[in-house]
């Protein structure tokens, strides 16, 4: 009864009571899209067009989806939050009773998963995933590793691992001891996540509270691409030769953003593409020169998975501009007090004006690299589908863009699940569409997630306009 | 059980090449109260963390209610209240959903005290529902020093707290420690720079210096026995006085403190060019840590 009442305690504390918001948002989310399943699951069981089984893991995959979701996103980094290093020595129980709850979590959401792949051989690997995206949404960027290998092991298994390997991997003694490692694994990483105090673990608290913190702010998505760390100092001299070129003569709206420093700026992007569009030339050559089947068929695997996740870089793409708002309120009320902000309506049109032509200039000049990187890597086949899924990701980058900064502070976890729940949709009226005028549904999502941009885009500029100056940013959120 | 209720023996920690604490000697009692003051910097914080385990030692030893501090048991945690420098509240929380937490995990908590304190010191029906990190630097401090206080814990550790809390808040804090816990026999442990606070509360004061308890004794008797010898260096023996803590010399006129002046002050008194002061616990602060 007592463990009970402690389970109970830690998991009000750390979901119910930590963001409700975003757990309503989730809720809200989830319940919809599993009845919708659920009923097209009926559908296609009344009409024999699927089997029992096939139904029950589906909904059992839609179910795993929305508790891993809530797992990660609320439960994982509230325990870290809890285990502080003065909690984690001094009050009783509760360091083991985090540990246990996370531990008994991660059980059953990796053998909840594994049965509705319906391969026990997959256990280590989802063990991984689960425990990767923990630990990457608690702030842990060390996590994306475990994401990796698990994420890209079709392509791997196919590919990197000899035949021979792949046997001895797959079977029966292989997976226990696989399973064993992984096991072990999450109990050294379980130990290391919620640490008993210390010299380290106080000296590091501070560092991991703020990452929680910017990870749920959705801050932390682009800490890889922040100024100097990402693209060093190529991108901070062309941010230098912009802001020399703009001084010599001011634009109230460009010398607005440079208050945002350079981890805003569009320099940011060049390094990057450059690199990715010579990885993709050489690839291109290379296999131009060795033409396998083989292969052809790593190719393919390489544009499915390769390229998708460069879409990822349009998503995030504005993200960073949320985020140096967020660190420059210092230098937002100097430059309130210049000529250069305006009045208040002038401060605000042009910010959302520069604003506007960022993030669309980065969409675009993102998204011709994919296009171009698709024809080098995938062929003209899979142009409509990159072009497709850039356009749902350009429209969800471009929903945190304007708003009311003063108060918001651009993106937060919950606009970001509204985003992603919205681009669902975008992607399923498409789909739909596509069915129901039996023509290519790639070219529905492009002109639906446009047609959506647009609106939204409308929507928020007048909103922005109407709002209280944005700089400083978030000074109102308080109130 | 006759033990001290904190026992530190030998400890020494350092960082890096700083050494915080060297051969640290400490003992305190049950039902004592304890003002801890030392410099900025001089360990003060490291001293109360390595008392409550909360640090790992470089060398020696820490009890506390008669177990190895790195190693408490659940019964013996349920008896310890801690208030750090930096509150480390569970900010997402409001106040009653912070308390409802820790009344869960502690098995006693005194809810009629919780309820008294909130009243007390101005938690409104409208901030007690406010999430914590809405609410004031001075006001998180309050809370911190309430959760300290809810599960009547017999050892108390207070580091600072009451830097962040106003005049009144400061007063309504120390009328609090004296009322409801130091009356209760409750052991106190608290570092403050605020030292008339201290002399309203605190039996026995203990200063950190160079790493070591550098004197200790009862607030009482220290101010008491605490005298300055100043005197031309000529007047003054080569060999230390009785009592004495520290000796200085500046041009020809050497200042000399002493704790509990011997016969031979009393003899330098009479002589002379010598004066021989009483001292606040300011002049004593400055010192004995200088």
């Amino acid at each position: 009864m007592g463990m009970l009442n402690d389970y109970r305690a830690i998991l009000r504390v750390t979901t119910l009571q930590r963001d409700a918001r975003t757990f309503k948002l989730l809720v809200m989310m989830g319940l919809p899209l599993t009845l919708c399943l659920a009923l097209v699951g009926g559908i296609a069981l009344w009409e024999q067009k699927m089997g029992l089984d096939l139904s029950l893991r589906m909904l059992g995959g839609l179910a795993t989806l929305w508790f891993l979701l809530v797992w990660c996103i609320l439960f994982v980094p509230g325990t870290l939050m809890l285990n502080s290093a003065v909690n984690a020595r001094l009050m009783p129980r509760q360091r083991r009773r985090v540990i246990q709850m996370t531990a008994g979590c991660w059980l059953l959401l990796t053998a909840v998963s594994t049965a509705v792949l319906g391969k026990a051989v997959a256990f280590p690997l989802v063990g991984m995933l689960v425990l990767g995206l923990a630990m990457t949404f608690s702030g842990n960027m060390g996590g994306i590793f475990l994401i990796v290998l698990p994420s890209n092991w079709p392509v791997a298994a196919r590919y990197l691992v000899p035949p021979p390997w792949l046997e001895v991997i797959t079977s029966m003694p292989g997976l226990v001891a696989a399973t064993a490692l992984t096991l072990l694994g999450v109990a050294w990483a379980l130990r290391a996540m919620y640490p008993a105090g210390g010299d380290v673990h106080l000296g590091k608290r501070a560092h991991q509270v703020e990452r929680i913190r910017r990870m749920q702010s959705g801050e932390g998505w682009t800490q890889g691409v922040d100024s100097g760390t990402f693209n060093g100092s190529s991108a901070l001299r062309l941010y230098a030769y912009s802001l020399r070129r703009d001084c010599r003569a001011p634009r109230p709206g460009a010398m607005l953003m440079h208050a945002l420093g350079p981890g805003a700026h569009w320099s940011i992007w060049i390094l990057s593409l450059a690199i990715m569009l010579a990885v993709g030339a050489a690839i291109h050559v290379l296999v131009a020169w060795h033409d396998t089947a083989r292969a052809r068929d790593f190719m393919a695997g390489l544009s499915m998975s390769g390229l998708g996740g460069m879409v990822s870089m349009i998503l995030f793409s504005t993200a960073q501009i949320g985020q140096s708002i967020n660190k420059t309120l210092g230098e937002q009320a100097l430059l309130r007090l210049t000529p250069l902000a305006g009045d208040k309506g002038l401060l605000n049109e042009r910010l959302a004006r520069q604003l506007v032509l960022r993030g669309l200039s980065t969409w675009v000049l993102l998204t011709g690299a994919v296009m171009v990187l698709t024809l080098m890597v995938g062929g003209t086949n899979a142009l409509a589908r990159q072009f497709a899924l850039c356009s749902l990701a350009g429209q969800v980058s471009m929903m945190g863009l304007l708003c009311d900064y003063a108060r918001d502070g651009g993106w937060t976890l919950a606009r970001a699940l509204r985003a992603g729940g919205l681009a669902l949709l975008e992607a399923g009226a498409g789909v739909g569409a596509g069915w129901l005028t039996g023509t290519s549904y790639w070219g529905w999502m492009t002109a639906i997630a446009i047609a959506a941009c647009v609106f939204l885009l409308r929507r928020a500029w007048h909103g922005m306009l109407a709002a209280p100056p944005a700089f400083p940013a978030r000074r109102l959120a308080l109130s | 059980m006759s033990y001290p209720i904190v026992s530190m023996s030998s400890v020494s920690k350092h960082f890096g090449s700083q050494r915080v604490l060297d051969g640290l000697d400490w003992k305190i009692g049950r039902g004592q109260v304890v003002g801890l003051l030392g410099r900025n910097g001089a360990g003060k914080s490291t001293l109360l963390e390595c008392m409550l385990g909360l640090r790992e030692l470089d060398g020696g030893t820490v009890a506390m209610l008669g177990e190895d501090a790195g190693r408490l048991s659940e019964a013996a945690l349920a008896r310890i209240g801690y208030v750090p420098q930096k509150p480390d509240l569970f900010d997402w929380l409001t106040p009653l959903q912070m308390f409802d937490y820790f009344k869960a995990m502690y098995p006693r908590w005194n809810t009629a005290k919780v309820e008294g304190l909130l009243s007390r010191w101005g938690f409104d029906a409208g901030m007690r529902s406010k999430q914590i990190k809405k609410l004031s630097g001075g006001e998180q401090q309050r809370l911190a020093i309430i959760r300290a206080l809810a599960h009547d814990p017999e050892v108390l550790i207070l580091d600072e707290p009451v830097s962040s809390l106003d005049p009144v808040g400061r007063r309504d804090f120390l009328r609090e420690l004296v009322d409801q816990v130091i009356e209760r026999g409750t052991t106190v442990v608290f570092s403050t720079h605020i030292l008339s606070d201290l002399e309203r509360v605190a039996f026995d004061l203990a200063f950190l210096k160079d790493g070591k308890i550098a004197l200790q004794g009862q607030t009482d008797a220290l101010l008491e026995g605490a005298r300055r010898v100043v005197a031309p260096a000529s007047s003054l023996p080569g060999t230390p006085l009785a009592g004495e803590v520290r000796r200085h010399r500046e041009g020809a006129t050497t200042s000399v403190i002493v704790q509990g002046p011997g016969p031979d002050v009393e003899r330098l008194a009479r002589e002379p060019g010598v004066r021989v002061e009483a001292m606040t616990l300011e002049d004593l602060f400055i010192e004995v840590t200088k």
